[in-house]
């Protein structure tokens, strides 16, 4: 009822002051002059009655307002005029305001950009319906600690998709590279086989025709494939008469049975057929099984009912050792992913807000020390305190306002390019955008650092004694406080800056060291060409990339050319199990002809490189060191025979070791290098070729970049058969695509780090001129009394270095213990890299002593006659 | 931060004006002319003072107001207690006899 009457009155003084107003005025009135004819009654002359009146009333204008205040119309006008207020000394003092916004702007931009794409990227780290479900299987040894796993084959997949009431799928894929013959031209596009169960899983269902089913698995059943639906958009104009339609490849056709429903990011393909294996291919252990998990069954639980299983069939295992599955949830392995790189995002701005929010908070008591005349003076002459401190905070609150919206303009205006450059995985089908939550966010961010900030100024205001204030005499008392936060301040904002910026070092050292990483090749002497021709049979195949890789030799300038099929730092990598007489070993396995390893520039550690005669012979086999070491320990591997897949290969080099998966993934697998004349898992092409493969043509030559280019080019499509050439890329080029994300993270933490420390040498130069600013007329009279100006600008400058040292100080101790969150994106570099450590060190003591001494260098210009008159 | 002389002041002024307005609805010149007489020269408050406390009081529900005609035809707010407010009242007088027989008795032993 009483929040109805106030409210009831309020809105009746804010749209009808004059209403209210009149009512206190006709109430005065009335009053007055009923007092005036009572008076006039005990025989008063009406002059006098009236003086009299109005000594008893007091002055009724004051009385009238104070009964508007009461009732109401005095907050709502209030706030209107202190909003007006504020606005126009935001305007007045624009270096403040120019500060101020700017320092919360970025602050706030920087965090709404990196919260959405946060949001984006851990509310859905996995595009699919309850991804909680989706596990992996890999085989280990039981009982085993820490053992390898390794990828199971279709066999043993065959067994778990019997555990139905376990899993209510268990599939796997394979992906192919296929040249279609669909749209205006030839294409060459993936091609996914996979299981009956594998699209289930991951809820990929038709929209159009029908899913495959058991019988399209069978070996020999005739082809079928199903559309991606945006493949069927862009080729096929989402005409719905293609189902029932045959799907041309070079080799041979398929039947269109149905679309399937929208791509997503993580299990893209074009095209989509069953995958119907061999018995040989069904054994071989390199599939990536995934299965979903029924309704209810924890991965414990189906981890629990795999062990009550008797151990699977496992060739290479000891007659000791027992093998079975482990599940690894997709789901979590997915959010671990996105999780380091969000902590550390969310932990990285935080601090970039931290330091914003302390630059406001001085600022804003380095101005409340300014106003502080003006507010004792308000308050002598009757403005209450709540009323200041409701004007304080709502002009802080109308600046975080402003620097909110600056900052959401900023994060607008941002967040593609971060987006695009951010090394997190973020699904397609989420658009990174400006959402109700983050604005939310920000909006409530922006509304308590106002409150805050206005409520310090607005606290120190509140310990202020006027009549001494006014005397000015109260200065020593003053500045101690205003001291002490302010050194406060510097320290917090020093020690924030100095997180910041040893964990861009530390990204910066990282990159550093993945930039000097020993490859084991040099990438800046070849350049590579994707190119395959567009009928890809291997009858067609091998004859062509014989004869490429000849004239390719021939040009002017190339001194050598090889070809394989997977380049290093490309990502993935094949693990087969290869065995000397006595050891079986897991490896990476490549392909390569002759020249393969000239070309890169991989050393040769012992015996020969392939040559020439080599090229149609399936027999050799160059391992690396590692690889060497591990399947003939303590002997020369030269000449002897290593097995794989039932055949023998003879030994006949051995090279260092390579990188061969990626920079942000370093491998220490022992390499294998297999003559490309010969497929793995497939018997030998018996055509003196090399085999029928998409390869990589890599060459060396002295000649410049776009020559080779455009020779190799022209040479590709002279030979024969029509070719898709797909990219020329210099061997730079390469490297520098697979050191994307670890670049990413630098340049992200970096622009934080940078940010970081300039805000806080805006900071400390804000605080230091305040001090400066204050401390004229103290400083005049040292200059009077004869300091020499150095003394002065020592004394400022040792003034600002003692918090800028403790703030250094705690900063480096918390970056020792927090480092580690970002353990995982170094690379050879230690979460407590001195290097690092100490350069942060000295660029923020720098940047903060030069902060500092700026001003203090103007407050040796003083002039001792100015700073004490104006006293 | 508001000084408790004020309050009391305020206190006081507000249980006379109850205690006023407990006779029957009243306008603020009739409250202001019995608060003289009743407190004559002990209250020292300006007359002008008691509109704001009405409104105050108003606010807080323990009155309510409406415009009317005095017995001279004049149009005047008249102010009336309500329910909330005769229970202050009551509070208010309960308190205050306690207060100055406490009072009372240290004075007098």
């Amino acid at each position: 009822m009483r929040a109805l009457r106030v409210l009831r009155d309020r809105i009746r003084a804010l749209v009808g002051r004059d209403v209210v107003a009149d009512e206190i005025h006709e109430e005065v009135q009335f009053h007055l002059e009923s007092r005036i004819r009572d008076l006039e009654r005990h025989g008063l002359s009406r002059a006098a009655a009236r003086r009299e009146a109005l000594r008893k009333f007091g002055n009724p204008s004051v009385i009238e307002d104070r009964g508007y205040d009461v009732r109401g119309g005095g907050l709502m006008e209030s706030i209107v005029q202190d909003v007006r207020f504020g606005i126009r000394l935001l305007i007045k003092q624009r270096g403040f305001s120019f500060v101020a916004l700017t320092t919360l702007a970025l602050g706030i931009g920087a965090t709404t950009a990196i919260f959405c794409v946060v949001d984006a990227a851990l509310i859905r780290p996995l595009p699919y319906d309850k991804p909680e479900q989706l596990v992996r299987f890999w085989v280990s040894e039981r009982g085993a600690p820490a053992s390898d796993r390794f990828a199971a084959s279709m066999v043993h997949m065959d067994g778990w998709r019997q555990l139905t009431d376990i899993f209510s799928g268990v599939g796997t894929a394979r992906s192919e590279s296929k040249t279609v013959l669909a749209g205006s031209e030839p294409d060459r596009v993936t091609v996914q086989y996979v299981t009956v169960d594998y699209l289930p899983i991951y809820g990929r269902r038709p929209v159009l025709g029908r899913a495959f089913v058991d019988a399209d698995e069978q070996l020999g059943a005739p082809p079928v494939a199903l559309l991606g639906y945006r493949y069927w958009q862009s080729v096929f104009n989402g005409d719905p008469a293609v189902v029932g339609r045959s799907l041309r490849f070079s080799n041979e056709s398929a039947t269109i049975v149905g679309v399937l429903n929208d791509d997503d990011s993580r299990i893209q393909a074009k095209i989509w057929m069953p995958l119907q294996a061999t018995a040989e291919r069904r054994a071989s252990r390199q599939y990536g099984i995934i299965a979903r998990l029924r309704d209810g069954v924890s991965i414990t639980q189906a981890q629990q009912a795999l062990d009550a299983l008797p151990g699977i069939d496992w060739p290479d295992a000891s007659d000791s050792a027992v093998f079975g599955p482990v599940l690894i949830s997709e789901f979590d392995s997915a959010r671990q992913y996105a999780r380091t790189t969000t902590n550390v995002l969310l932990g990285a701005v935080a601090f970039v807000l931290l330091i914003a929010c302390v630059n406001v908070a001085s600022l804003q008591l380095a101005r409340g020390s300014a106003r502080h005349t003006e507010l004792a003076i308000r308050t002598s002459i009757g403005a209450g305190r709540r009323r200041l401190v409701r004007q304080l905070v709502t002009e802080s609150v109308l600046l975080s306002v402003a620097g909110a919206v600056l900052g959401t303009v900023l994060a607008w205006l941002i967040l593609d390019t971060l987006v695009a450059n951010i090394p997190l995985r973020i699904p397609a089908d989420v658009r990174v955008t400006l959402n109700l939550r983050v604005l939310a966010m920000t909006g409530a961010l922006a509304t308590a650092s106002g409150v805050v900030f206005g409520l310090i100024p607005a606290w120190r205001s509140s310990h202020t004694d006027i009549s001494s204030l006014l005397a000015r005499t109260s200065r020593g008392a003053r500045t101690t406080l205003s001291r002490a936060a302010g050194r406060s301040l510097i320290a917090i904002e020093v020690a924030a800056a100095v997180l910041l910026v040893i964990g861009a070092a530390l990204m910066v050292r990282t990159f550093a060291h993945v930039s000097a990483m020993p490859l084991g090749f040099d990438p800046d002497r070849f350049e590579t060409m994707e190119v395959a021709p567009v009928n890809d049979r291997p009858e067609v195949f091998g004859p062509y990339y014989t004869a490429l890789l000849e004239r390719v030799r021939a040009l002017p300038g190339v001194v050598s050319a090889g070809a394989t099929n997977r380049l290093p730092l490309s990502g993935g990598s094949s693990f087969i199990t290869v065995r000397s007489k006595s050891i079986a070993k897991p490896v990476v396995i490549q392909l390569v002809t002759p020249g393969y390893f000239e070309t890169l520039g991989i050393p040769l550690v012992a015996g020969r490189y392939p040559e020439g005669r080599d090229l149609d012979s399936p027999r050799w086999i160059v391992l690396s060191q590692e690889a060497a070491a591990a399947l003939f320990p303590g002997e020369s591997p030269l000449g002897q025979p290593v097995e794989f897949g039932g055949d023998w290969r003879d030994v006949i080099g051995v090279v260092p070791k390579v990188e061969s998966r990626g920079i942000d993934r370093p491998l220490d697998t022992a390499q294998v290098y297999m003559s490309a004349s010969a497929r793995p898992l497939t018997n030998f092409s018996s055509t003196g070729q090399i085999s029928g493969q998409a390869l990589t043509i890599v060459v060396h030559a002295k000649s410049g970049t776009d020559a080779v280019a455009v020779a190799l080019r022209d040479t590709a499509k002279s030979i024969g058969p029509a070719v898709i050439v797909q990219r020329i890329r210099h061997g730079r080029e390469w490297w520098d695509d697979s050191v994307v994300t670890p670049r990413q993270r630098t340049v992200l933490l970096g622009v934080l780090g940078g940010l970081g420390l300039l805000l806080a040498i805006v900071g400390v130069f804000g605080v230091t001129s305040f001090s400066v600013a204050r401390r004229v007329p103290e400083i005049g009279v040292r200059l009077a009394f004869g300091a020499e100006p150095r003394h002065v600008v020592g004394a400022v400058v040792l003034d600002a270095a003692v918090p800028i040292f403790i703030g250094l100080a705690a900063g480096l101790l918390a970056a020792f213990f927090l480092t580690r969150a970002i353990a995982t994106f170094l690379y050879q570099t230690t979460p407590r890299d001195p290097v690092a450590f100490a350069t942060a060190a000295v660029l923020i003591a720098t940047g903060g002593l030069v902060a500092a001494w700026l001003p203090a260098r103007r407050a040796a210009q003083v002039d001792p006659v100015q700073a004490l008159r104006a006293d | 931060m508001a000084t408790t002389k004020s309050d009391q002041l305020h206190g006081t002024l507000d249980m006379l004006v109850l205690k006023v307005l407990a006779g029957g609805p009243q306008h603020g010149y009739f409250i202001a002319t019995r608060l003289d007489q009743l407190s004559s020269a002990v209250l020292q408050v300006e007359e002008g003072s008691l509109y704001p406390a009405l409104y105050r009081m108003e606010q807080r529900g323990w009155i309510s107001s409406e415009w009317a005609v005095t017995e001279n035809n004049r149009r005047a707010r008249f102010y009336k207690l309500t329910r909330t407010g005769r229970r202050q009242l009551d509070a208010e007088t309960a308190s205050w006899a306690r207060l100055s027989a406490a009072v009372a008795s240290v004075l007098n032993s």
